[in-house]
């Protein structure tokens, strides 16, 4: 499988087409003005409040035009949702329970299908609102950063939150996990 | 300030290699500086290994450049995913004549399988540090790897219908 000879000589010939091989390395005072211009080119660090973060990330959304991207409602038990869209200058405030209480919708979802950029998902628990018992979502382009969409996966069991139709690009939606499903027991009442 | 200084230090210069592999050295500059922007304003975010993170900032930082490009209907020849210009004299060595050829053939697979490849190959992240890059399992990591090695090297075979180290100097000339 991927030990054959025949990977390790792809995988050669392909580090030989690496267009940078030797770009040499920033000048220490270079990288020294840098790291200085960053930390006095704006105030401290700061946080965004999450619902700030999810208006600006729906706005976005609509900006981007095209595709299924707001809440159409249920439709033949069928609800559609979209993935926020990046925003990776943003900071998420860190989630409670009282903000995911905020929430539309909020459900467990196992996907079912992917194909053309639309994730299905299977209802499996109801939190918060009307949720039909598929709902659809357009795909995200994967990366673990706050602010950037999630990257389904086949047959995995989601926690998905969602504000205006939109699933937003903080903490609160996300694999199911011990530690997202305690905030969402605690913030809907399980 | 010494935490963002000391991850910043540590990410630098992958994520300047990651940028300057995929774009023009402008572009590169401005997407660095946005990167240790983030990190900067989001030190309490950063995980215990930075370097996948940052380059998933970098990822995004990039992406918006070239959305905003694109919009804009300008400079968009400047930027993509083939690189930098190759360097003309490359076609006088055949080792870096077949570097062109897979370079061609990465064009050849989705960005997904192409960037994959290149994250792997180029930037030189390891299975788990892709896995926390995508969001995905290490085993997953591994699959999908699998397969995009599998679709270049049938890429890489269309491009030169001789396989590579045999084939030559086989039957008559």
């Amino acid at each position: 499988m991927t030990d054959e000879p025949a990977d390790a000589t792809l995988d050669a010939r392909l580090r030989a087409a690496d267009p940078l091989p030797d770009l040499p390395p920033l000048a220490p005072e270079r990288l020294d003005q840098l790291l200085e211009d960053t930390v006095t080119s704006t105030a401290a660090p700061t946080r965004r409040p999450r619902a700030l973060l999810l208006a600006a990330a729906a706005a976005a959304v609509v900006v981007v035009g095209g595709g299924a991207l707001a809440l159409t409602g249920q439709d033949g038990g069928t609800t559609t949702l979209a993935l926020a869209a990046p925003d990776v200058s943003a900071s998420c405030a860190a989630l409670t329970p009282e903000l995911l209480a905020g929430s539309d919708v909020a459900f467990a979802g196992r996907v079912t299908a992917i194909s053309g950029g639309v994730v299905v998902l299977e209802t499996v628990q109801r939190f918060a609102g009307e949720v039909g018992d598929t709902v659809e979502v357009t795909q995200g382009e994967g990366s673990v950063v706050d602010g950037a969409p999630i990257t389904f996966e086949q047959g995995q069991v989601y926690l998905l939150s969602a504000d205006g139709g939109t699933i937003g690009s903080c903490s609160g939606s996300g694999p199911d996990s011990p530690e997202l499903r305690t905030l969402f027991e605690q913030a809907f009442g399980g | 300030m010494e935490e963002f200084e000391a991850v910043a230090r540590a990410v630098v210069e992958p994520v300047r290699r990651y940028l300057h592999r995929r774009t023009d050295a402008a572009t590169a500059d401005d997407a660095l500086g946005e990167v240790l922007l983030v990190l900067w304003r989001r030190a309490a975010d950063v995980p215990a290994d930075p370097v996948p993170w940052a380059i998933g900032v970098a990822r995004l930082c990039l992406a918006n450049a070239e959305r905003s490009r694109w919009r804009q209907h300008r400079l968009a020849a400047r930027i993509g995913p083939a690189g930098p210009e190759p360097d003309p004299a490359e076609d006088v060595a055949g080792a870096l004549d077949d570097a062109a050829r897979v370079r061609a053939a990465l064009t050849q697979l989705t960005d997904a399988d192409a960037e994959l490849l290149r994250l792997s190959a180029w930037d030189g992240l390891t299975t788990g540090q892709l896995a926390q890059l995508l969001g995905i399992t290490p085993n997953a990591v591994a699959i999908r790897l699998h397969r995009a090695r599998g679709r270049l090297r049938e890429a890489v075979q269309r491009q030169d219908p001789e396989p590579d180290r045999t084939g030559r100097g086989k039957g008559r000339a």
